[in-house]
């Protein structure tokens, strides 16, 4: 009871069971890819594409004749990738930016912090993600930085907002009284308050992350075309979506049961990192 | 006063602590000038608003600023003015030699720590320990402060006991370095009577055997009876009435602090008898009225009250009263 998470909670809690259930289902593709796949994902054969379900071909091919099965599982690592890199990229920084805005609330920085914060709030995250992607150019990376970016406020917001109210607690004055520093306050008291919010959050904005990132490949702003992410696979079957449906909705299945999974975990993930169920 | 600062701990002289806020300034300690004796618990008294906590909290310089500031004063803790130090120097003080109990146990503990951390971690800021070493003198001092097995104690989250409990591990946390001044901040308040009882016991065991004097902040005239041998009545920011304990008791002179002491309810009164009310609130420290801050609510206001505000008289007899009908007594004595 006294030690780290209490795994009681799993058998009572059949949504995150499944949530974390189908997220372990996601990452073992992601990280078995070549295992699972079936052909290789960037290999074009003119001669079968557009190739219904069969045997050899389970989800049939792509107008490039590519297995559209084998793409969408190495799709899995682009998008799982791009996803939680690029918030845990934004969460740390955007972290930091908001303790210190929250806690120095007068100073000059943090008001500027707030400024910048707002501006680029007004923004719809898609909106932000894809014009940074347009400065940055397409590739993995670059999408990693541009959604990263795209989360930031959003971040700094978050934390700035926790800390503001956190610093009012009485145990905060009460560390002070006992001649705490403002540096060890930050970093015994404070962070570990405000961190399980954060990361709860963080978990639900991955799957925002990756459906941002499936709208930005779609429209060739995110990773570029050979490779295979959910959005590319989108846009190669969509264009051929009256003779083949199928083949268009696969990847959004793929999408959908990762994002559901994040978001049944993110939302369980708050009762067990509240220390009232340690 | 100033020819007995020998056995004198602390002495504020005239400190002025203001909230500068949108809607104007409000003088929360409006000078206020007291004095506590080493092995003495001074109690503050006043009803909610009349400036305690913050008279408290600025001894510590832990106003809130901004809004809040201290403007002006002295406060001189075994000869070295606070007001002066640097912010380092006045960490090292706080908690070392000068502690503080805040009123609600419920919330004045880190919630995500296990209590021996924070106490082990409140000793190891000031003195040389080892973690193990500071753990050990934890579960010494929550032996101390009345708590059963402690060494079990020492792993639990804050959330795990009482508000007893926790105001006991406030105190051991307070006492943890030895402090040789503890300013508690209506400890017993949000308690229930008997744990308040057992509290207070606490504290006065403690102080007898770590020689700590104590100031006592309570709007609680029944708390002030048992342990304080000197008392301050508060209101509006200013020190009202100041005497000894048995003084104050047995010959209230302020209006105010009369009011106060008939306010509380007696064992065998009459049932026919209403319990006496002190008409009116606290006026907003906003929007003050002129004359002494008491007259729109005192019983014996005459004109002269509206019009200029009472110095204390009787400074010099170790009762003073900031009332114009004693400004006789003042003159007779001085």
């Amino acid at each position: 009871m006294r030690r780290g998470l209490n795994f009681f909670i799993l058998k009572k809690n059949i949504p995150l069971t499944v949530g974390i259930l189908m997220l372990i289902m996601a990452t073992g593709t992601a990280i078995f890819a070549p295992y699972v796949a079936t052909h290789d994902p960037l290999k074009v054969k003119l001669s079968e594409r557009l190739e219904p379900m069969s045997r050899n071909h389970f989800l049939g091919t792509d107008p490039w004749g590519r297995d559209i099965l084998s793409r969408i599982i190495f799709g899995t690592r682009y998008s799982l990738v791009i996803g939680v890199v690029s918030i845990a990229i934004s969460m740390l920084f955007g972290g930091i930016l908001g303790v210190f805005g929250g806690y120095y609330s007068q100073s000059k920085l943090a008001t500027m912090i707030v400024w910048i914060t707002d501006i680029t709030m007004s923004f719809p995250t898609l909106i932000l993600g894809a014009m940074v992607a347009i400065i940055f150019g397409p590739g993995v990376f670059n999408t990693i930085i541009a959604l990263a970016i795209a989360f930031f406020p959003r971040f700094i917001r978050l934390v700035r907002g926790t800390t503001l109210s956190m610093k009012e607690e009485v145990y905060i004055l009460a560390a002070r009284s006992v001649g705490m520093s403002d540096l060890r306050l930050l970093f015994i008291h404070l962070i570990p308050n405000i961190i399980s919010p954060v990361v709860v959050m963080a978990v639900i904005w991955a799957s925002d992350a990756i459906s941002i990132e499936v709208a930005l490949s779609f429209l060739g702003l995110g990773v570029s075309p050979p490779t295979p992410s959910w959005g590319t696979i989108l846009q190669d079957n969509l264009s051929y979506f009256q003779m083949m449906p199928l083949a268009a909705i696969w990847p959004c299945l793929a999408v959908a049961w990762t994002v559901q999974s994040l978001n049944m975990v993110g939302d369980r993930f708050r009762d067990i990192l509240d220390p009232k169920m340690r | 006063m100033c020819s007995e600062m020998g056995s004198k701990l602390l002495i504020v002289n005239n400190l002025r602590t203001y909230f500068h806020t949108e809607m104007g300034t409000a003088k929360a300690v409006d000078g206020v000038s007291l004095s506590v004796n080493s092995g003495d618990i001074l109690g503050i008294v006043g009803e909610s608003g009349c400036g305690k906590s913050v008279t408290a909290l600025s001894i510590l310089r832990l106003v809130p600023h901004p809004p809040g500031r201290i403007e002006s004063g002295e406060i001189l803790f075994d000869g070295e003015d606070l007001l002066k130090i640097s912010k380092a120097e006045m960490r090292k003080i706080r908690g070392n030699k000068i502690s503080m109990i805040f009123q609600e146990p419920m919330t004045s503990l880190n919630p995500v720590l296990r209590i021996g951390d924070q106490i082990s971690e409140a000793i190891r800021l000031h003195r040389r320990l080892r973690k193990k070493e500071a753990l050990q003198k934890a579960v010494e001092i929550l032996q101390m402060v009345g708590i059963p097995s402690p060494q079990k104690r020492i792993y639990d989250y804050p959330h795990q006991m009482s508000g007893g409990m926790r105001q006991r591990v406030m105190i051991a946390i307070a006492i943890s370095c030895r402090p040789k001044l503890m300013i508690a901040d209506e400890p017993t308040t949000a308690l229930d009577v008997t744990i308040q009882a057992q509290i207070l016991d606490i504290m006065r065991r403690l102080k007898e055997e770590t020689a700590t004097s104590i100031i006592l902040i309570t709007h609680n005239m029944g708390v002030i009876a048992e342990m304080a041998n000197n008392v301050i009545v508060m209101y509006a920011g200013k020190i009202m009435e100041q005497a000894p304990v048995n003084e104050l008791f047995e010959n209230p002179h302020h209006p105010y602090t009369e009011s106060l002491l008939n306010s509380i309810p007696k064992l065998g009164q009459s049932e026919q008898k209403k319990l006496h009310a002190i008409p009116g609130i606290v006026p907003s420290l906003l929007d003050l009225p002129g004359g002494c801050k008491f007259n729109d609510r005192c019983n014996q206001a005459f004109s002269r009250c509206n019009e200029q505000e009472p110095p204390l008289f009787g400074a010099t007899s170790g009762h003073t009263c900031r009332c114009w009908l004693y400004e006789e007594m003042n003159r007779m004595r001085t």
